[in-house]
């Protein structure tokens, strides 16, 4: 009779051991119940990698090309004040003068005319005379087109001191041209003096006929006592 | 002999057994002790006093179903932060595009505008061309008749020297012959020349004797920023 009982109590605490391990396994979630969740996250990721990401980053671009825009604006309204300042009268003037001057092109023939015409009056005889076009590369610069162009020539004349002394001081500070002489050689023979320079005589050819609205702009009005030099020695040749 | 009566009565009492009168009496359910809980597994169907037809949730159910619940709530709560974020970001990008677009146009209005006024522009770029060039060229422009007066001032100080050749180079580097009585006025020029306050160097390069005058030679350099003038009249 042990036996049995003993057989019989092994039976039962079999069943509910069994009976104890399928209610554990009932309490665990399935693959089914999850698998929406984690398609979520899924979906989630693959959009925020492929579409928010680039969207975010093409909304801040956007936000730097609007700042760009705006940049742009003003400077454009500053120019349009800049502009409006000015008089169109004056400003046609002044170019005229400033073109006269340092004119868009200087002619050899012109500018050798001026130069000799100058020394006869302050009594010289010349004994040497020739010019020709030149190009000069603007200091520190090397690269195509920042050259200034001239006109420049060996002359030599002869006559007094005083004379040539004369002619160098209208050269310098009376001429209606930008002029600049170099390598001056003054020199005495018993009372007559010979003097031989080299002049050039600077212009200025046309430019484009177009402006960059977005480029440093500076009103000429800022240097008015050059304009007025301009005024002085354009009238002079009037 | 005597067991055929016994086995007689014993059948009879058996047929009589057999045929038993009906009485109704009332079905009672079997007895359920009150203190024993139903077994494992069976709770939702054994209820205290029946079976339950329409069970409840056991347990292990339970935790299952809050588990899902817990879970599904996770997923809606994903979903709509997936669905707020898209909208935010969406949103973002066509504001941001729509602040662009309106700004591009503003400007291209400004542009036709301000272009209407390049003439002013380019004619006051030829003249500050100009002006630029004026003061790069003159920026380094001697008046040659201030230094030549100059230098004839130094050598009438000096006594009896006289200056008959000048020759200037770049930079006011110059080179100037003369002649002198005699040695005393030379050294006496030479050494005005170097005590100027608008020289920077000075040399005696040769000196010679011709009989009835001293020939004397000097190179140097002025100052370029004392014979300078920004302007011209």
């Amino acid at each position: 009779m042990p036996i049995v009982t003993n057989a019989i109590n092994a039976t039962k605490t079999k069943k509910e051991i069994d009976a104890v391990s399928d209610r554990m396994k009932k309490t665990k979630l399935k693959i089914s119940d999850i698998i929406i969740p984690i398609l979520v996250v899924v979906v989630l990721v693959i959009l925020g990698v492929f579409v928010f990401v680039p969207m975010i980053k093409k909304a801040i671009s956007f936000q730097a090309e609007h700042a760009t825009i705006v940049q742009k604006e003003k400077q454009l309204s500053e120019l349009e004040k800049t502009l409006n300042a000015m008089d169109e009268g004056i400003l046609q003037s002044d170019l005229i003068n400033a073109q006269k001057v340092i004119p868009n092109t200087l002619k050899v023939s012109s500018f050798m005319y001026y130069i000799d015409n100058l020394a006869s009056e302050k009594g010289l005889s010349s004994s040497e005379i020739s010019a020709g076009d030149i190009k000069i590369n603007t200091k520190g610069e090397t690269s195509e087109g920042n050259y200034i162009l001239g006109v420049s020539g060996p002359l030599a004349y002869e006559g007094s001191l005083n004379n040539a002394l004369d002619f160098l001081n209208s050269l310098y500070s009376a001429s209606p041209y930008i002029i600049t002489i170099e390598n001056l050689d003054l020199e005495a023979f018993n009372s007559v003096w010979k003097i031989s320079l080299s002049v050039t005589g600077y212009y200025v050819p046309v430019s484009a006929s177009s402006a960059d609205v977005y480029s440093t702009f500076t009103p000429y009005s800022k240097f008015t006592d050059i304009v007025k030099i301009f005024e002085t020695k354009a009238s002079q040749l009037d | 002999m005597n067991n055929e009566p016994e086995v007689k009565n014993i059948q009879k009492k058996v047929v009589e057994q057999k045929s038993p009168v009906k009485v109704e009496q009332p079905i009672t359910p079997p007895p359920m002790p009150k203190n024993e809980a139903p077994k494992p597994g069976y709770e939702n169907i054994m209820a205290e006093k029946g079976v339950n037809l329409i069970p409840t949730l056991s347990k292990e159910e339970v935790v299952v179903a809050e588990k899902k619940k817990k879970l599904n709530v996770g997923s809606i709560v994903s979903l709509l932060i997936l669905v707020i974020v898209s909208i935010l970001i969406v949103g973002f990008n066509i504001v941001s595009r729509m602040a662009l677009n309106n700004e591009k146009a503003k400007l291209s209005t400004y542009e036709t505008q301000v272009t209407k006024m390049t003439q002013k522009m380019i004619a006051s770029n030829e003249i500050t061309e100009r002006i630029q060039l004026y003061n790069r060229v003159l920026s380094e422009t001697y008046s040659p008749k201030s230094v030549v007066d100059y230098i004839n001032s130094i050598a009438l100080k000096s006594g009896t020297s006289t200056v008959s050749t000048f020759s200037l180079g770049q930079d006011l580097l110059f080179t100037i012959e003369g002649r002198s009585t005699d040695m005393e006025n030379v050294s006496k020029f030479w050494y005005l020349l170097s005590n100027d306050p608008k020289m920077d160097t000075v040399t005696l390069q040769s000196v010679g004797n011709n009989g009835n005058y001293i020939r004397f030679i000097f190179k140097g350099k002025l100052i370029l920023k004392e014979f300078l003038s920004s302007t011209n009249n």
